[in-house]
């Protein structure tokens, strides 16, 4: 399964953190992942908007990382802001009725803007 | 048969040699034959020329007394002829001819008789002739014969035949051909002799050096047989460096392979046997049959995709101040395999505790979300949860969801289904407050017929060969298909039909399906 995760801070703004993931979150790779923004959260750095562009999949254990990742960063001051959202992934956070914890962007300058 | 290595080299050295051998006297047999043949060819000649030149001596010694001949006088002649023969005694005749008559030596009558020369010889009018001829006493001879020129008057005044003895000649030839065959002979008796040398000392030595050469061979053996009755722990040694050396090494890192999987083949097993013990507890924590329940059915499937899985559905009686009602679980614990396994028993658990307590379906989830709620926050992980309860006497059930699959129920009525969806966030993400803030609950009235359907999101998403995904409409359309059957004939269904979808295609999340109908 493919899968590749990028942390860069944003261009203008260096207080946030772009987290662009592509391919598949599974549970294996959302826990590494869930690691490394962890390690950015404790870092001060809890300005993070994920962008979900290239996601293929993410399983339930990749929506648990994203829930819990959440909670870390609105802990520290930040947040974590979804952008580019996949209509299928969607379907599946209003499923599971996450949507709306999460603030959800179109596109990533709108979800840095958001800070 | 079997021949071993020391027998095939002894018998490979004895062939060798045997080949170097044959060759060696045939070769030298030729050369020893052209070499016989050219020794006596250039002797031969060698001989030729010597009685060529006494030959010509002699008669040189005629033609300067050609005159004494020219003159008829004989005794001159006669003399000479006799001195000749004595001076060389393998001279056995000179004979004078003059007009076919024998002049020299004298006749004793006086007479001269006619001159009959040896059959084949004439005797040339310039230069001599030569012609062999073995004399009637068996003497071999070598004949001249040749004209006698005087000189002064340039005029021919008789022939002469000289008869040399070639008995020293033809011994000397024969002499030295015994003497070179017998050399010959030597030779390769010698040659043969150094091969039988050569070939005993090969054979004692393949005696001694092969045992020395197949002993690591042997000792590699030694450690294959050992390694092979199951001690893994033993190391071949190395004894030589050569491709017996090397072999040795291969076998050793065979052997470390060999070990290796062995280990990885116990531990796999070991680890098949635990997962074996997981899954019969985790089935054992599943109901053991449904409930008997009057006017309703019910049914329930779970497959895992793994060995255990975090899928699971409870039937818990329940007894509210003596009225009995029927409680329904069907929940999804994030992960798949033992972490969700691990986490579907403590939420069972924490389930079963707090719907003891609980009045209403909403504050069980509120209770056992402030149960679970740090457990989750831990593990990364929350759970969905359907719970809905039956009250079988009002036809009746009452329904609260957490972030679950929406429940769907086939009304009989319409032939058609009706899909609720309730707010509710999964359990173990959110505070108590913020929890309870957002449950919700339904009363959901089942007439005659009616079948509740509640699953989890493995239904829809099993997929096949093609990644088609079975979806909720072919599920959907297999319940109302059974819509006449008993509601545990219809959870089989679903689950024999998602089977055929997939064709074997490996199933990628657990697999949970309960189905409440009323006759």
């Amino acid at each position: 399964m493919e899968y590749a995760a990028e942390i860069e801070r944003a261009k203008d703004r260096k207080d946030v953190t772009v987290v662009k993931v592509r391919g598949f979150l599974d549970e294996r790779t959302s826990l590494e992942l869930e690691k490394r923004i962890r390690e950015e959260i404790e870092g001060g750095r809890a300005k993070i908007v994920f962008d979900c562009g290239d996601l293929k999949y993410i399983s339930s254990r990749g929506f648990a990382v994203l829930v819990s990742l959440h909670g870390r960063a609105l802990s520290k001051g930040g947040d974590l802001i979804l952008a580019e959202l996949k209509a299928s992934i969607h379907e599946v956070f209003t499923v599971l009725n996450l949507a709306d914890l999460f603030k959800i962007k179109d596109s990533v300058s709108q979800a840095i803007e958001a800070f | 048969m079997r021949v071993s290595i020391r027998v095939k080299f002894v018998l490979i050295i004895l062939g060798l040699l045997l080949v170097t051998l044959g060759v060696n006297w045939a070769l030298t047999l030729r050369r020893h034959e052209s070499m016989e043949r050219r020794i006596t060819a250039r002797q031969q000649e060698l001989l030729h020329r010597e009685l060529q030149r006494r030959a010509l001596y002699i008669f040189s010694m005629l033609t300067a007394n050609a005159e004494s001949l020219a003159v008829d006088d004989y005794l001159t002649l006669n003399t000479f002829v006799r001195q000749a023969k004595e001076a060389s005694p393998d001279v056995r005749y000179i004979h004078l001819v003059q007009n076919g008559k024998l002049v020299v030596p004298i006749p004793e009558d006086g007479v001269a008789p006619d001159y009959a020369p040896v059959e084949g010889l004439e005797a040339p009018d310039t230069g001599l002739a030569y012609q062999d001829h073995t004399a009637e006493d068996g003497e071999p001879m070598v004949v001249v014969a040749g004209p006698i020129v005087d000189r002064a008057a340039n005029l021919r005044v008789g022939f002469a035949y000289v008869g040399f003895s070639s008995r020293k000649i033809v011994e000397e030839l024969a002499r030295t051909q015994v003497d070179f065959r017998e050399a010959g002979a030597r030779t390769r008796w010698e040659i043969t002799a150094l091969a039988l040398g050569v070939l005993a000392l090969g054979f004692v030595s393949s005696l001694l050096i092969v045992p020395l050469m197949i002993r690591p061979i042997r000792r590699l053996a030694a450690s294959v047989r050992r390694v092979g009755e199951g001690d893994l722990e033993h190391r071949a040694t190395r004894l030589s460096n050569d491709e017996v050396g090397d072999l040795a090494d291969h076998f050793n890192d065979m052997v470390v392979n060999l070990k290796k999987a062995q280990e990885d083949r116990i531990e796999k097993e070991r680890m098949k046997q635990e997962m074996e013990v997981a899954m019969e507890i985790q089935r054992s924590l599943f109901p053991q049959s449904v409930p008997k329940t009057p006017g309703f059915s019910c049914g329930a499937v779970y497959a895992a995709a793994r060995e255990v899985g975090g899928d699971y559905y409870d039937f818990i009686h329940l007894d509210y101040d003596g009225e009995s009602r029927l409680g329904i679980v069907v929940a999804d614990v994030t992960g798949k395999g033992v972490g969700g396994a691990i986490m579907m028993a403590e939420t069972r658990s924490v389930m079963r505790a707090q719907i003891q307590k609980a009045g209403t379906p909403a504050e069980a989830l509120k209770l056992t979300n402030s149960v679970l709620l740090p457990d989750m926050q831990k593990g990364i992980m929350f759970v969905t949860m359907f719970y809905g309860m039956l009250d079988w006497r009002l036809a009746r059930m009452e329904i609260c969801n957490a972030g679950h699959n929406p429940t769907m129920v086939y009304r009989a009525a319409r032939d058609g289904f009706e899909k609720i969806t309730l707010r509710g966030k999964p359990l173990g993400v959110l505070q108590n407050d913020e929890f309870d803030k957002h449950i919700e609950s339904a009363a959901v009235a089942l007439d005659c017929g009616d079948i509740l359907v509640q699953y989890t999101d493995g239904v829809g998403e099993a997929a096949n060969a093609k990644e088609e995904a079975f979806g909720m409409d072919r599920f959907l359309s297999v319940i109302r298909k059974c819509r006449l059957s008993d509601a545990q004939v219809i959870a089989d269904r679903v689950l024999d039909e998602i089977g055929a979808f997939a064709g074997g295609w490996p199933q990628s999340d657990d697999i949970t399906v309960v189905i409440v109908k009323r006759a």
